[in-house]
């Protein structure tokens, strides 16, 4: 009970108090003269602070924040999702169109990609029996061969003989 | 919505707002923001003004704060507290240009409370044996703005909200993003060093 309760005594002045403290507090006011002025200090600084004076408007503020607000009004198209707006009607088509060919034009490959069928990869066992078949017709001595191999063997540098 | 097109009160001639600037939803947002600013705005510049704490810092806050807020309007819901939905824009904002300038406090906001509360008197200053020292800081509310100016900025915020505007522990919170515990820790330390403070000046009130 000889607690004191300053700390209490906003939000006794504001009946933000649960019951237990509302009544420790009551209690306490009853016979604690320092709490007591305290609480009468804070009523009067309450009361004072409710009763100041109403700032006065200033001039024409009123009228300073219209065309400040129009201003911005004017402004806010240009910004954001509302920029679409701002794009000349030729360039307007072609961006729609370009956007179009995007949003259904990426799905579409995917899908068609997923459900066409794949071709098989490349079967080297295939590709090597189907060349020695073609082949048996023109042996891989052929004239051509020696002649490429000879003539490749000088150096640019060395003059031919 | 159409007939929303309307002239603020004190606009020289009358002028309303037209469509040759902005396309018409453009027009109709910037009415309908400025319907509802036109019964909020008093009490938004009153807040304006105790958390600034002069008329020209006062206005540069209420500007920037509701360019912010007609930006977020969309975000608005409609009917709810349209004030309410402000000071949440505008205590941030504030917060924001004291930081750009560098005023802020040394000590930590949210450490325990001295019973006597003479830590917090040594941050906003003790003003017992010189009432006039607060007010010279300004004229425009003697002392009372001058403590408030003291304060930091987190304690300003939610005495100016509970006490002059009649704010609710809830409605602070969401105002300053917080919970409801911080608010009311902030309010009794932020009452605590105005007690403190201006204590001459409450024992003359609680006499009266």
């Amino acid at each position: 009970m000889n607690e004191h309760v300053t700390d209490r005594l906003s939000a006794y002045l504001d009946g933000a108090l649960n019951a237990g403290d509302l009544e420790r507090v009551e209690a306490h006011l009853e016979v604690c003269g320092s709490c007591g002025r305290a609480y009468q200090e804070l009523q009067a600084l309450q009361r004072t602070l409710r009763g100041l004076p109403e700032p006065a408007m200033p001039e024409g503020l009123a009228e300073r924040l219209h065309w400040r607000l129009q201003r911005e009004t004017a402004r806010a198209p240009r910004r954001g999702a509302l920029a679409w707006f701002s794009v000349r009607p030729p360039f307007r088509v072609a961006l729609a169109c370009a956007t179009l060919l995007l949003i259904l034009g990426l799905p579409t490959a995917w899908i068609a990609d997923r459900l066409m069928p794949r071709e098989t990869p490349l079967d080297t066992d295939a590709y090597v029996r189907e060349y020695l078949m073609l082949s048996v017709d023109r042996p891989l001595g052929d004239e051509a061969a020696p002649t490429f191999v000879t003539s490749d063997t000088s150096t640019p540098e060395s003059p031919r003989r | 919505m159409g007939d929303a097109v309307f002239a603020l009160d004190g606009l020289a001639g009358g002028t309303e707002v037209t469509s040759g600037s902005a396309d018409r939803s453009g027009t109709h947002r910037l009415a309908a923001f400025e319907e509802l600013l036109h019964r909020h705005l008093r009490r938004i510049h009153r807040v304006a003004y105790r958390l600034a704490g002069n008329a020209d810092d006062a206005e540069d806050l209420v500007q920037e704060a509701l360019v912010e807020a007609f930006r977020a309007f969309d975000r608005y819901q409609p009917g709810t507290y349209f004030d309410r939905w402000v000071y949440r824009i505008m205590t941030r904002t504030h917060i924001d240009r004291v930081r750009r300038r560098g005023r802020r406090p040394e000590t930590s906001l949210d450490a325990p409370v001295g019973a006597s509360g003479d830590a917090l008197v040594t941050l906003i200053g003790d003003t017992r044996d010189d009432p006039q020292q607060l007010t010279e800081v300004t004229d425009l509310d003697g002392p009372i703005q001058a403590a408030l100016d003291r304060l930091p900025e987190e304690f300003k915020t939610a005495v100016v909200l509970a006490d002059v505007e009649g704010l609710s522990y809830d409605e602070i919170a969401a105002a300053v993003g917080c919970p409801v515990g911080t608010v009311r820790s902030r309010l009794h330390r932020a009452r605590e060093m105005l007690r403190h403070a201006l204590r001459p000046h409450l024992m003359r009130r609680s006499q009266e």
